[in-house]
């Protein structure tokens, strides 16, 4: 009893210690922010040509890349894979600069008045949605939609879909996803949600400028519409796979052309250069707000607003669906490899070896993204199906190695008393040899199943919004970085502990030893 | 009908055939110990009694019955033949009472409460009820090796095999481990022992197998091997003797070179300053006073015995030329300088040749 009393002392230290980081960042954060600060426009005279050879952030499969190296030759890059943690990194002082499309940066400066762009527009570039290549369909789909678009100029309603995104009355910031009869079948979309004001995530619904676009294209023209959701630099792969129909707005580059179809374009806008409004204004003085109000303030932005505690909550739901059947799966499957391998045949054992050393040998998110855009590329098949199984497989490697060296660590002798006994070989395997086998490795095994739970995180890239992916996409709405990170970890945490307390208690369960001396604790009271 | 029939089984392995052909009749009530030298194949021969190892070939029959034939349900088999093995093998994952009770419950089908019984009465048998409950790793050696012998007559089987049930053990543990087996021979238990305890074999068993050679060398009761072995090998092993021959052709022959042979066989074998100094002196007066420097005695054979069994040490001398007893017959100073070292003289002649045991004096 006093053991078990010792772990949750420290268990309750942890999570003390954990929140005292998490106030403490939001506190810090809340700083650096310095949100409602009325920021007067810029004046120091501020350009461009002043952030070359600092450091400049890059956003990953942008064509930003090739603009930052022609704009800030002389410059250190860093690359980000979302605006969320290159606002963070901005923040901080990791990086000073980096290169963003107008829009994006018009509602990132809203929401977070601390970071600003200098208003000179470095090119204008349009945007259009890319369509995969030499497919007769798609290219009907893009030929439909140039009409659309071109419609839609003409009568204005493009004009007001831009009034919407672009403006400032956050209410009228609604799709709306009725009226999708399906007739002429289903599209479908992979978008990035962490793209505001063109794509992301609002009261746990897609939404933007391009969604709204898409949506009603897709009412006009009789189809259903599913979007999927991965990062910029994983949209084109996506599209290369067949599962997409097509993607939501990108920059039209020549190189790209050559891997994409691109229709005409759907909106406007330019490339500018984001910095902090400390590195522009000339003053930047945040209005002091009371510590436990900031804290409060912080809280109810992340979580409360949009009911955005929704998005963790469906993001936990997946993460442990994905953890608890690969589990499942993974176990089963690695009890049969090591049947398989205890079989006489040579081959079914080569196979089974090679199969663990190519699993081993794979790292899992190259594994799940083979899975998801080859191998079941065109089956349709959800990705969290197609995670279950990546995951399983990746599971049932390592957990039959532990299951192997578990059974080779019991003597031999237990398999010979048994067969003495007349019990059959296997009998003597499953009453008396796997029994021990398991008992010895739970421990192991448990490590695994938690370093699983914490590997499934990266499951965003084929589209999931798994916990980690549900917490950037709260990051790239409110701008802060410390608040959902912090309480992202804390929630692994507890999951890893709950999967742990949950292992311990069936080893318990089945360790003889310990059933034993419970049984004789009854017996004294 | 005997229980058990061997007949002509044979078991290689690449590059070693520790049985080459064994047949034998093992009868209802048997008590055999099966000694001998390691690597003879005494473990082979018995774990090939319950197939744990597969004959290449020969049969093995029990209660008439070939159980080398594929069509034989060798786990059936088994439950009538319990084995214990030199290390134990307790099912570390049961406790005692469990280890016990589960091949009767899950093979025999008896009832939980019925096997709890009978297994508290074995171990009490056995004298461990009062670690009924306590875990294999809990318990020391002898009681271990006690316990896997309860388990083994749990299923009531026709006869137990015991694979050097000693040989794992603190020699303070011997003792009561061998107590129960001779407890289960006064009930008449069928039993094959494979043991290096001499004197328990000698004492507990009406038959012995002493297996050499890979096969059983010779067989006879405990009276005829350990007493009377008729064989070679039986005798060197039963007596545990270590022998130094020596082949002497002629009356030139390198007395220096012989004497420090045996000076060499004596440390070896750890024997006393004196022992040595004796053994060189008896060598001394026999061969070069005694018989040397007569005719016609050439070559003579000098073999040189020490038994570790009693601490003996033997001199056999035989040489030709018609019969000559060098104590009685030869020089008197020599003769009484033999008599005082030695502690008895044996004279024999037959078929030409003399044979001298002298039993040296410790």
């Amino acid at each position: 009893m006093n053991r078990i009393k010792k772990t949750d002392f420290i268990i309750i230290a942890v999570v003390l210690l954990l929140t005292a980081i998490v106030i403490a960042s939001a506190v810090v954060g809340r700083e650096r922010t310095g949100e409602g600060a009325g920021v007067s426009a810029p004046d120091k005279n501020v350009t461009y040509q002043d952030y070359n050879g600092r450091k400049i952030g890059i956003l990953t499969g942008t064509n930003m890349e090739a603009e930052s190296f022609r704009y800030f030759p002389d410059s250190k890059y860093l690359y980000f894979d979302g605006y969320p943690n290159m606002n963070a990194a901005l923040q901080t002082g990791k990086i000073d600069a980096y290169l963003g499309d107008e829009p994006a940066l018009k509602s990132i400066h809203a929401e977070q008045p601390q970071i600003d762009y200098i208003k000179e527009r470095l090119t204008n570039n349009q945007y259009s949605f890319a369509f995969r290549k030499n497919d007769k369909k798609e290219k009907k789909i893009r030929d439909q939609l140039n009409e659309f678009l071109a419609r839609c100029r003409k009568d204005g309603t493009l004009a007001g879909i831009d009034s919407i995104w672009f403006g400032a009355d956050d209410s009228k910031k609604v799709v709306d996803m009725t009226g999708l009869t399906g007739e002429n079948g289903t599209l479908h979309v992979v978008t990035t949600s962490t793209d505001e004001p063109f794509s992301y995530i609002k009261d746990g619904k897609h939404v933007g400028y391009d969604i709204d676009v898409t949506v009603r294209f897709c009412r006009a023209y009789g189809y259903k519409l599913q979007i999927g959701d991965v990062d910029f630099a994983a949209r084109i792969p996506a599209l290369a796979s067949g599962k997409y129909e097509f993607t939501t707005s990108m920059n039209v580059t020549p190189e790209r052309e050559e891997a994409v179809l691109f229709s005409d374009p759907v909106s406007e806008g330019g490339i500018v250069v984001a910095v902090r409004t400390s590195d522009i204004a000339g003053d930047n003085s945040a209005a002091e707000v009371g510590f436990f109000e900031g804290v409060r303030q912080s809280f109810v932005k992340n979580f409360i607003r949009e009911d955005r505690y929704q998005l963790i909550l469906r993001g936990i739901g997946t993460t442990c669906l994905i953890t608890l059947l690969s589990v499942l799966a993974g176990s089963v499957l690695a009890f049969l490899l090591c049947l398989f391998r205890r079989t006489d045949s040579v081959l079914a054992g080569k196979i089974c070896v090679l199969f663990v050393r190519l699993l081993q040998g794979t790292p899992t998110v190259v594994l799940l993204m083979i899975l998801y855009y080859v191998v079941f590329g065109k089956s349709g098949m959800g990705a969290v199906w197609v995670a279950i199984i990546g995951f399983s497989l990746n599971f049932a490697a390592y957990a039959s190695e532990i299951l192997r060296s578990g059974i080779d660590s019991v003597d031999g002798g237990q398999r010979e008393a048994a067969l003495a006994l007349g019990f059959s070989e296997n009998q003597a395997f499953f009453r008396f040899i796997f029994p021990q086998a398991v008992c010895r490795q739970l421990p192991v095994y448990r490590g695994e199943v938690i370093s699983l739970l914490k590997s499934t995180s990266v499951v965003g890239y084929i589209a999931i919004q798994d916990l980690t992916k549900m917490s950037d996409i709260i990051r790239s709405r409110t701008y802060e970085a410390f608040f959902p990170l912090i309480a992202t970890a804390i929630i692994y945490f507890l999951l890893a502990y709950i999967i742990s307390v949950t292992l311990n208690a069936a080893l318990k369960a089945i360790d003889p030893k310990l059933r034993r001396n419970r049984k004789k604790r009854g017996e004294a009271k | 009908m005997s229980l058990i029939t061997i007949e002509h089984l044979k078991k290689a392995y690449p590059g070693v055939t520790p049985l080459c052909d064994v047949s034998a009749e093992i009868e209802k009530g048997d008590v055999i110990s099966i000694i001998g030298p390691s690597g003879t194949g005494k473990s082979t021969l018995l774990r090939c009694l319950n197939l744990l190892e597969q004959p290449t070939s020969g049969k093995i029959f029990f209660h008439g019955v070939d159980i080398t034939a594929p069509n034989c349900s060798i786990d059936l088999v088994r439950r009538k033949m319990g084995m214990v093995f030199q290390s134990f093998n307790l099912f570390a994952n049961l406790t005692v009472i469990e280890n016990i009770m589960v091949a009767p419950v899950r093979l025999l089908g008896m009832s939980k409460d019925v096997a709890f019984r009978e297994g508290m009465a074995l171990l009490r048998r056995v004298g461990l009820a009062e670690k009924a409950d306590s875990f294999p790793d809990e318990l020391s050696g002898g009681q271990k090796q006690r316990a896997a012998i309860a388990r083994a007559i749990a299923m009531k089987p026709d006869v137990l095999l015991f694979d050097e049930p000693t040989s794992a053990l603190d020699p303070t543990m011997v003792g009561e481990v061998l107590q129960v087996i001779r407890g289960l021979a006064n009930e008449g238990m069928t039993m094959l022992i494979v043991t290096h305890e001499m004197k328990f074999a000698r004492d507990v068993s009406n038959r012995v197998f002493y297996m050499d050679e890979g096969g059983i060398y010779e067989e006879g009761t405990p009276q005829e091997i350990f007493e009377a072995p008729r064989r070679e090998r039986t005798r060197i092993f039963i007596k545990r003797l270590r022998q130094l021959p020596i082949r002497i052709e002629n009356a030139e022959f390198d007395f220096i070179g012989v004497s420090s042979r045996l000076e060499k066989f004596g440390r070896e074998n750890m024997l006393s300053v004196r022992m040595i100094r004796n053994i060189m002196l008896i060598f001394e007066e026999i061969i070069m006073q005694g018989i040397a420097g007569r005719d016609g005695v050439f070559p003579v054979h000098v073999m040189v015995e020490f038994s570790e069994a009693d601490e003996s040490v033997v001199m056999k001398i035989d040489y030709a030329g018609g019969r000559f007893d060098p104590l009685a017959d030869g020089d008197e100073l020599s003769s009484s300088i033999v008599r005082r070292l030695s502690a008895e003289v044996k004279h024999s002649y037959a078929g030409g040749t003399n044979r001298l045991i002298i039993t040296v004096r410790q």
